[in-house]
């Protein structure tokens, strides 16, 4: 089955609530973000790592030097340089000692930057705080990375210490959430903070949908959570500090439309409208009526390795639509989990490709102990690190491709490509593969090389988060600070 | 409609940094209060018990109750030199919360369980799975596949009704006399039902509402503490009162279009559960989070359901009858509100569903207005194991809660009717009374679908209807061969519970297994037609229990090859609950494909590596044993022109450094040796006690799983009893705060 004859053509359906909650967040962002800050961040994530050092001492085959517009770039990172000049290309940096060995400690300290994920990542720490006034405070897009009922420490994102989400891995489902507006009507009183929305009265009537029923759902609930925590010591309330967190989310969301919907919306159902179609949308931004072209089946085809390209394309465009429309200033997209069985010689149309035998991203990345072109594993890793660095490319293209202000996405953005560990033979987490692209609103000049020898990884998570607007001076384990020179 | 309004704003950015523009974050709305650490247990538990015993007791590390050292020596030792082929997997505060730990809890008064420690209490989110089975109960939406629900206590066969009666002190005879036998207390005796523990009798009685009484030991009328009604009986007492309508339950539901389940298609999108390393099952409370994805997925699925169900809605919470919202709303508290929130409502919960009916244009928007409500309460999403405070400071599990853990242990829903009776009268206060209820619960149909469920955890096996395999080497492996072998284990797992032996070693030692014509035709057994699965006899090779089920072997393995390691693993983590840390770092990776060697031979590295053998050889030793088994669990007698080699050795099966070893010649042996180790049966016992629980137990719950595994062995390790136990188990009604 070839994949045009499955390509799908979204559209949010709720064309003008997805358009009110961007004229909330616009409106918001506007007194919150002041001149020089990041309006966004997108952590890309792949699992494995790159041919590092090897271990009989063969130099890295990620690496940079030089400066735009004449960078040079190892093989690993070649598939960027269209848009080397838009990028940071890091090293020296450090993990430092992570628990439980590999591939598990390494996922758990990414973003926490804190041994064993013992303590709230910076991507929802920054959702909770600068991005708490976007419609969406976070959004965690996933391709195949819940396969095998993945247990919790190949995610990366962790609300609370020690605890970790599963990314959404279906992008249909994150498109519908995203676009449609979880809900067809607001409440016309909830509206009104300050009225209770029990108070107001039967509400008028409307053919076939109950415009205030989401809104009366959510104050209920508010109230019997608040209930709830009242009969709780302080160590218990942690939990349900996220939960409450996430009702005022989506009571802010539904607040910020529009009080009235016209019925046909909601008798969608489903609210997604999904057409056999050929073609891409036009490239210009349609936020009061979103879509976007898809190419992946859902259900079960979700976890077949020869549709994993397709998906992990429409979760990034996805995303980026997502950002485009205001709707988040904090995204982070996980391609695949860490230790994977996901057999990337299926993926048609890439080097990879080889009909005849399975070959799997964490298999490839034990090649040995020198990197010899002539061992399969070793050749096909490093084609698969290309492929992984080339999908950052296409999300960093797809955001220079879309005008924002006087210049483009990219340029208010700031993208970081990460993994769990360096050298994926050794596990070594010494001198990190991180890239991080975009000109964050003005405050990271690019296009060139830095080396942070002896720092810790947690230093590029805090000065991210400085770049964002965020009120830290250090993130997790040993931190020292905001990385000199990066910023400004 | 405003995209431009993103061109002006973005108009106003200046491009151009300066450290000092970076403003402040503004505050975050919330205190997530002091940074939540991880629970030394739970390190200890993972790192460090496969070698010092879960209690600290000993192993092949040293023991370490009642240590002469101290919390700094401890913690030196651990910073520099633990866990053994890891050293700096654990360093600083790491280290000494651990060593903190070891002092503070290993004593030989905690080893000898004397008492037995509370566990923490907790808020238990519903699973997807629990989630959908209580709403489909709930607004009545069964699964297209199974027949609709009756009422509880009522005979699936219309115009019977089975009387039961479990009295609280002991009766030689109970009668059921009532409107339907001119109140004779001789015409209707009851039988004693020993499996059930209750009196019963099953009548002929057509439709109608009649009133009723149990007369015991001739001459006591007392009523029947499950009746869902009553009555004045004029004599300052109750009758008990019973509806029967069989034929018209209520408005009757709109066929749905064949194929299309409103629950499955409402909830398809709910998000995954996070599963912390080392827990097979889908229930970790610790693990679950309510996040605003959960939140628009739920108020989406309360939508959606109530949509499916609004034809029926109002009989469904018992306003078909209501004239008014007023009335509706003092019905719909009561009565539906109580199931929903698995207890009574408090009054203001009262109150503030109350309104939501009152509030509303009419009873049909209220009674979907109040529905969607508590479908996204917190009492509704997570199930409560908080208890009561207690005088010596511990919590007390109220009759309802312990209502739920029951319900949701044995069916993996809510509560039915009979169920929250016991928990209104008391019954559920006692040890007895909560054994009764749980035999009763375990007697049901649904008992054995919740069993398959722990089933396919407990053997990880859920993923083998989506995980990849090599379409060219494998072709005949389809989906219709993925979906029976689930089924496989499904069945092989209820059956010796329910059916057989009851007992645990048949698990391993049976030489049958469940198939359809898909299945047989694909291991090459004949003899079977038709998609009914049937038990059939194997061939000795194919024998060994559940380790012989296709998706356990093909679980374990890659796409396009077998792994010992994974098959090895999997028999030492599932089965004996042994922990091995990951290869450290450096380790190298998986030997190259050879193509002219046998797996076997391309690990050998293995076991000569020094390095690798530490852990190796307890792990490969038992998966060799799988090797006669390929990719997708079929049999093979060579790999790559050689003949397969399945024999093996199991070292220390019972404990590691016991220095005990077993050789096996077949798999069947090895199937064998574990049915009979007293590692696998305490394992089994601990797997299902964390099913039940929702939590990976500690060195606390140490005692309280002895317990358990001793009610286990005292039973001869009949499954039934096991389960039966973790209800019996001294920790079940007590929590403490964390």
């Amino acid at each position: 089955m070839s994949l045009s004859s499955r390509r799908r053509f979204l559209q949010g359906a709720l064309g003008a609530a997805s358009a009110l909650p961007l004229a909330m967040a616009t409106r918001r962002l506007a007194s919150a973000n002041p001149r020089g800050l990041a309006r966004r961040v997108i952590f890309f994530y792949y699992p494995d790592g790159i041919a590092g050092r090897s271990q009989n001492g063969e130099p890295s085959l990620w690496s940079a030097s030089g400066r735009a517009p004449s960078i040079a770039l190892g093989e690993l990172l070649s598939p960027l340089s269209s848009i080397a000049g838009d990028c940071v290309f890091l090293s020296g940096l450090s993990m430092g000692s992570t628990d439980e060995g590999s591939h598990p400690g390494g996922a758990k300290k990414l973003l926490t930057a804190v041994d064993g994920g013992n303590g709230e990542s910076v991507d929802q720490y920054l959702a909770r705080t600068v991005g708490r006034s976007s419609p969406f405070r976070h959004i965690y897009l996933g391709a195949m990375a819940t396969q095998n009922n993945a247990s919790g420490d190949k995610f990366i994102s962790y609300p609370s210490a020690g605890v970790t989400v599963a990314p959404e891995d279906d992008p249909v489902s994150a498109f519908r959430r995203i676009f449609s507006g979880a809900t067809p009507g607001p409440s016309p009183m909830s509206v009104d903070a300050g009225v209770a929305a029990t108070d107001a009265g039967p509400a008028a009537p409307v053919a076939g949908v109950d415009d205030g029923a989401d809104g009366l759902s959510l104050d209920t609930s508010l109230a019997d959570l608040m209930d709830l925590r009242a009969s709780l010591g302080a160590a218990e309330r942690t939990r349900l500090d996220v939960h409450l967190d996430a009702l005022h989310e989506v009571q802010d969301r539904l607040r910020g439309m529009p009080p009235s919907m016209p019925p046909t919306m909601a008798d969608a159902g489903g609210v997604v409208t999904v057409a056999d179609a050929g073609l891409r949308p036009p490239p210009s931004l349609r936020c009061d009526a979103p879509s976007m072209a898809f190419d992946a089946p859902t259900g079960a085809g979700l976890f077949a390795p020869e549709n994993f390209p397709a998906v992990l394309r429409a979760q990034i465009d996805t995303m980026v639509l997502a950002m485009a429309c205001g709707m988040s200033r904090v995204g982070v997209i996980q391609a695949s989990q860490h230790t994977s069985e996901l057999i990337m010689s299926r993926f048609r149309g890439t080097d990879m490709y080889d009909p005849g035998f399975d070959m799997r991203s964490h298999q490839a990345s034990h090649y040995g102990a020198r990197q010899d072109r002539s061992n399969r594993l070793f050749s096909d890793y490093v084609k698969q690190v290309r492929w992984w660095v080339s999908q950052f490319g296409y999300l960093v293209e797809q955001l220079k491709s879309r005008p924002e202000g006087d210049g483009t996405m990219l340029d208010h953005s700031l993208v970081l490509l990460c993994s769990e560990v360096s050298d994926g033979n050794t596990h070594s987490h010494q001198d990190m593969p991180f890239v991080l692209a975009g000109r964050g609103g003005g405050c990271v000049s690019t296009g060139r090389a830095m080396s942070f020898d002896g720092r810790r990884h947690g230093d590029l998570l805090a000065t991210i988060a400085q770049a964002m607007g965020a009120s830290v001076d250090t993130w997790g384990d040993a931190g020292s600070g905001v990385l000199p020179g990066l910023l400004g | 409609m405003r995209p431009s309004a993103v061109v002006l704003l973005c108009g106003l950015l200046s491009l151009g940094c300066d450290s000092a523009d970076v403003a402040p974050a503004p505050p975050p709305s919330d205190t997530r209060g002091p940074a939540a650490t991880i629970d030394p247990a739970l390190r200890y538990a993972a790192m460090c018990a496969s070698c010092h015993g879960e209690a600290g007791e000993g192993g092949l590390g040293s023991r370490l109750v009642d240590s002469a050292r101290s919390v700094e020596q401890l913690t030196q030792i651990i910073d520099e030199r633990m866990p053994q082929g890891n050293p700096g997997a654990c360093r600083g505060t790491c280290a000494s919360s651990i060593a903190q730990y070891i002092k503070s809890r290993f004593t030989s008064q905690a080893l000898s369980c004397a008492t037995v420690a509370p566990s923490v209490r907790r808020l238990r989110l519903l699973t997807r799975r629990e989630y959908r089975a209580t709403v489909r109960d709930l607004l009545d939406l069964p699964a297209p596949s199974t027949p609709p629900t009756t009422p509880p206590g009522t005979d699936p066969s219309c115009g019977r009704h089975r009387f039961t009666y479990s009295p609280p002190s002991t009766a030689r005879s109970v009668h059921v006399a009532g409107s339907f036998n001119g109140w004779s207390p001789t015409a209707w005796p009851m039988s004693w039902v020993e499996g059930a523990r209750e009196w019963q009798t099953e009548r002929d009685l057509p439709d109608g509402t009649y009133q009723y009484k149990f007369v015991v030991d001739g001459s006591q009328w007392v009523s029947d503490p499950r009746a869902t009604a009553s009555m004045p009986d004029g004599f300052g007492g109750q009758n008990s009162v019973l509806t029967l309508r069989c034929a018209d339950a209520g408005a009757p539901a709109p066929a749905p279009p064949a194929g299309v389940d409103p629950v499955e298609e409402a909830t398809r999108s709910l998000p995954v559960e996070s599963r912390p390393q080392g827990f097979a099952f889908d229930d970790n409370a610790d693990s679950a989070l309510v996040t605003s994805v959960h939140v628009n997925e739920y108020l989406r699925t309360g939508r959606s359901l109530t949509a499916a169900a609004s034809s029926r809605l109002r009989a469904v919470v018992g306003c078909e009858a209501s004239a008014d919202r007023a009335a509706c709303a003092n019905t719909l508290v009561r009565g539906f509100g109580t199931r929903v929130f698995r207890r009574p409502l408090s009054a203001a919960e009262m109150q503030r569903y109350g309104a939501l009916v009152t509030g509303a244009r009419d009873v049909e928007q209220g009674v979907s207005r109040a529905v969607r409500a508590m479908l996204l309460s917190p009492s509704f999403l997570y199930r409560s194991e908080m208890g009561v405070a207690q005088p010596d400071g511990t919590f007390r599990l109220t009759p309802y809660e312990v209502a739920a853990a029951l319900s949701y242990t044995y069916w993996g829903s809510t509560p039915d009717a009979a169920l929250l009776a016991a928990a209104a009268d008391g019954s559920l206060s006692t040890p007895a009374g909560t054994e009764r209820e749980a035999r009763r619960l375990l007697a049901a149909p649904r008992a054995r679908a919740q069993l398959a469920t722990f089933a396919l955890q407990w053997l990880g096996v859920e993923t083998v209807a989506t995980t990849p395999r090599s379409a060219a080497m494998f072709p005949a492996f389809t989906d219709a061969v993925r979906a029976s072998m689930l089924e496989e284990a499904r069945r092989l797992v209820t059956s010796v519970a329910f059916d057989g032996t009851h007992r645990f070693d048949e698990l391993f030692t049976t030489r049958s297994t469940w198939v359809d014509a898909t299945l047989a035709s694909y291991y090459g057994l004949d003899g079977v037609s038709g998609s009914a699965f049937q038990r059939v006899e194997l061939p000795e090779a194919r024998q060994g229990g559940v380790l012989s089920l296709g998706a356990v072997l093909t679980r374990y393995a890659h796409s396009d090859q077998g792994s010992p390691i994974l098959r090895g693993l999997f028999v030492r983590s599932a089965l004996l609950c042994e922990e091995f840390p990951p290869p450290p770092p450096n380790a190298g990776g998986v030997p190259d494909v050879d193509p002219t060697a046998t797996t076997r031979e391309r690990f050998r590295q293995h076991t000569a590596n020094p390095a690798c053998v530490t852990c190796h050889r307890y792990i490969d030793g038992v998966g060799f044993g799988f090797e006669r088994f390929d990719a997708v669990g079929r049999l093979r007698s060579t790999e790559n022109g050689h003949p397969i080699d399945a024999t093996g050795t199991v070292f220390d099966i019972e404990r590691f450094g016991s220095d005990t070893r077993f050789d096996y010649a077949t798999l069947p042996q090895l199937a064998g040796a574990i049915a009979q180790s007293e590692a696998a049966r305490s394992c089994f016992a601990r797997q299902y006690y964390r099913f039940a629980r929702g939590f990976r137990e500690t060195a606390d719950q140490r005692c309280a799983v002895l317990d358990v595994t001793r009610r286990f062995r005292e039973s001869g390790y009949d499954l039934r009893e096991l389960m039966v136990a973790v209800t019996l188990s001294p920790d079940f009604a007590t929590r403490r705060s964390p």
